[in-house]
């Protein structure tokens, strides 16, 4: 399967994000979606999650026959947030309950929902807590499962492990790597380390395109000082413009 | 069919479950008893199951009773719409009469015209249904067009079961039960699945992006509902209108077919970010609406993140520093408000002193006599200024720039609380706030001066002298007045609302004392005695005042 971005551009009043963006991400691979603060990373995914529309080209996936589709799903998106979107006055258990419920047909786990909560870390005295109650780090978890467990064949994460603890985000690396057989992974941050632990490519939004970093760099020495002279370089012909 | 009931059983059954946590959430907040109250209610699903059912039983024959009003009140037009067009001269209420069957036709029509216009802000992606159905979809990651179908379709049978009985009734009782009852029920699906054939086609969007300019908003409102209410008048009362049963099996078969077509249809991309797009307005507008109950000045502070001005700065950067150039950057960047607000005030004084001209003009003409005014008249109009300085003063828009655009963020930081920089800054302010108030004290003096020599010739010089003194005393006043309470109190929330009663009870007084000034005058006999004491008091205020910022300002100003 494949995310194809073909020829997009996107513009908010006369601030231009994307200019003519063309780009192919491949199942089997985890991206790493690097840029600086107010580049369009969280606006690309929302493009891609159909919450946002481009105002030139087309975001279309093409399956593994071949067949090109552009009118897809949001469904086919499984999205994670930086801010969590969850409902205050639900249990952690009947949130993820009722997702599976209602998902029935697409859920990629056999386990009972208080053994997925369990599996990320939220301990059965927590799971019959209200939302409103969970720490922030206990609330991503939840929507990092529930997102999971809806098996899209792409999964945009937005700054995913920030507010993971370390047992956490150990064992949520562990899921995102489980993912890329069988999804597109596509995650930003701004943790250097952990995309190049984490990533099959690295790739980068700046001067309003994207562009893959060579696989040589990502394995070399000097990985975080390319990224900031390429980065910091966007920023400096910004700043004379 | 079983997906649906599946969707709907566990749509309910999620309802259901916020209320009920949220019911309990509040119970456990109620002082006292919320203590005892357990938490472990919040896990017991099955006994919510159970609650559900029977509410959902209880509410039964509210929501039946629902759609029965409002079947009503069709009919009722329709019966004093046809009984009135009876009479001739008068009004005669005993020839009144139920069994006219033109009263079934018009309430059917009356019904139709409703099932439409429920649809229109279906189609115009921009019902509370809609913006409901989306943010479920998003947050149980479903399908947002399988979902809108589903949810649409679901309480179209819903909403049909319900109304049933109303329609039987009004079926039974002019013998056209078959009629009453199908019709309404296929032209509500009709109009259901032409409007999801519709939002199904990109080009609609084309249509409703054009709907947003306004010419085509009220060309559209125009036609659509002035057209469905002339098209209701002109059948009902020109051509009689009947509903037959061939209508009905029309509509039926129409409703059927459609409803098949429909099937397959999903909704385009393009509507559904059409929703989105109308959601983030609704939910601005919501939000601006929940500013508007906030205190004027805190409304216009955060309606100003808009109107900041950039400005050349540099001048300021090279003659301040600290505090000060806080205070001066935040002025300069805002004074687009406060020039607004200046503007209006300073107009409404503007506009007094033309009516004084006009007034005095008509008196000259009229009576030839201008010298109204004694000098203890001028005294008794003094104390007004009182009032119309708490109404015109701009301290609020001031105090609340200064929450919102900066102290909010920046009380986060310690050295921003020393003693020194809260004395710094509250002067500073003070200066600020007392020029941006001295055009609105110049031009009520201007009128103040104006009236005294237009009719007050007697008056003598050495009075105005003394004006001066108390315009510059009501300046202070109501400069400092409100910034005071801000450092010694610090009324505001994280989030901007008003927190603290003792804030609100200290204006209340400040109001009662600036509308009782007029009693306060009466007391004194000589005017001149009235306005030293006046303008004694404020420095005195003002003087222990500033001494209690001093003592008090560096603990208690802080965030709440």
């Amino acid at each position: 399967m494949q995310l194809v971005l073909e020829n997009i551009d996107k513009a908010f009043d006369d601030k231009q994000l994307f200019n003519d963006v063309t780009f192919k991400f491949e199942t089997g691979k985890i991206y790493g979606l690097l840029g600086r603060n107010g580049s369009g990373k969280t606006t690309l995914f929302n493009c891609i999650a159909r919450n946002l529309s481009v105002d030139s080209g087309s975001i279309a996936i093409i399956d593994d026959e071949g067949q090109k589709m552009t009118n897809y799903e949001n469904t086919e998106i499984g999205f994670v947030t930086t801010t969590t979107h969850l409902p205050d006055f639900m249990t952690g258990l009947e949130f993820v309950r009722f997702v599976m419920d209602l998902n029935r047909e697409r859920l990629t786990t056999t386990l009972s929902a208080s053994d997925n909560l369990t599996r990320y870390g939220i301990k059965v005295s927590d799971q019959n807590k209200l939302l409103r109650d969970y720490s922030h780090g206990m609330k991503n978890k939840v929507q990092m499962l529930v997102t999971e467990v809806t098996n899209a064949p792409i999964y945009l994460l937005d700054e995913p492990l920030t507010s993971f603890d370390p047992v956490a985000a150990y064992e949520v690396k562990e899921r995102i790597r489980e993912l890329k057989s069988r999804a597109i992974v596509i995650f930003s941050t701004h943790i250097l380390e952990l995309a190049k632990e984490l990533c099959d490519e690295i790739v980068l939004l700046h001067d309003q395109k994207l562009e893959v970093l060579g696989n040589d760099k990502l394995q070399s020495q000097d990985f975080e000082k390319e990224i900031v002279t390429i980065l910091s370089e966007e920023h400096d012909n910004d700043a004379l413009s | 069919m079983m997906p649906y009931l599946n969707f709907y059983k566990n749509y309910l059954q999620i309802q259901m479950t916020e209320f009920l946590n949220g019911l309990w959430f509040w119970l456990r907040r109620i002082p006292l008893i919320g203590k005892s109250i357990s938490p472990k209610f919040y896990g017991m699903r099955d006994l919510k199951t159970v609650i559900l059912v029977v509410f959902k039983w209880l509410s039964l024959p509210l929501t039946v009773l629902r759609k029965s009003f409002l079947v009503f009140i069709a009919w009722l037009v329709a019966f004093g719409v046809k009984n009135l067009s009876l009479q001739k001269e008068s009004v005669l209420w005993d020839t009144f009469r139920i069994d006219y069957p033109e009263i079934f036709h018009w309430t059917l029509t009356i019904f139709l015209l409703f099932c439409i216009f429920e649809q229109l802000s279906f189609v115009k992606a921009s019902s509370g249904s809609l913006f409901r159905g989306i943010a479920f979809a998003k947050m149980f990651r479903l399908s947002y067009g399988d979902t809108l179908k589903k949810l649409n379709r679901i309480n179209l049978v819903m909403s049909l079961l319900a109304y049933i009985f109303p329609l039987g009734i009004l079926g039974l009782i002019y013998h056209q039960s078959f009629v009453a009852i199908v019709l309404p029920s296929s032209f509500r699906l009709l109009t259901l699945n032409f409007a999801l054939f519709l939002v199904s086609k990109n080009w609609w969007v084309d249509i409703l992006d054009s709907y947003q300019k306004k010419i085509f908003k009220y060309s559209y409102n125009l036609v659509v509902f002035g057209g469905g209410v002339f098209g209701l008048f002109y059948l009902t009362l020109v051509h009689t209108l009947e509903w037959t049963a061939l209508s009905a099996w029309i509509i039926l078969i129409l409703a059927s077919v459609s409803f098949l077509l429909s099937q397959k249809k999903k909704l385009s991309q393009r509507f559904i970010q059409s929703i989105f797009r109308n959601l983030a307005y609704h939910e601005q507008i919501v939000t601006e609406a929940k500013s508007n109950q906030s205190n004027t000045g805190l409304k216009a502070a955060q309606k100003s993140s808009q109107k900041i001005e950039v400005t050349d700065e540099q001048e300021l950067f090279d003659k301040f520093s600290g505090i000060q150039l806080l205070n001066r950057l935040l002025f300069k960047r805002y004074r687009k408000i406060f020039k607004k607000k200046l503007f209006y005030r300073l107009g409404g004084l503007g506009l007094a002193f033309l009516i004084i001209l006009g007034v005095y003009a008509y008196l000259v003409i009229r009576f030839g006599k201008t010298n109204y005014l004694t000098f203890n008249q001028v005294g008794n109009i003094l104390p007004s200024i009182f009032f119309i300085m708490y109404l015109a003063s701009i301290s609020k828009e001031v105090v609340a720039i200064y929450y919102t655009k900066c102290d909010q963020a920046m009380l986060n930081y310690p050295f921003y609380r020393t003693e020194q920089t809260i004395l710094q800054s509250f002067i500073g302010r003070l200066k600020q706030s007392f020029i941006l108030n001295t055009p609105i004290v110049v031009a009520l003096f201007i009128n103040v001066f104006l009236g005294i020599l237009l009719f007050g010739k007697a008056i003598p010089l050495s009075f105005y002298g003394l004006i001066v003194f108390y315009g510059v005393a009501v300046n202070l006043l109501f400069s400092f007045h409100e910034l005071f309470l801000y450092y010694i109190l610090q009324p505001f929330d994280r989030e901007g609302g008003m927190k603290n009663p003792i804030f609100t009870v200290i204006n209340g007084i400040f109001y009662y004392f600036c509308i009782q000034n007029y009693q306060l005058a009466n007391r004194f006999d000589e005017t001149t005695t009235y306005v030293l004491t006046i303008s004694i008091i404020i420095v005195v205020y003002v003087s222990l005042g500033l001494i209690i910022v001093k003592l008090k300002a560096p603990k208690r100003f802080k965030l709440k």
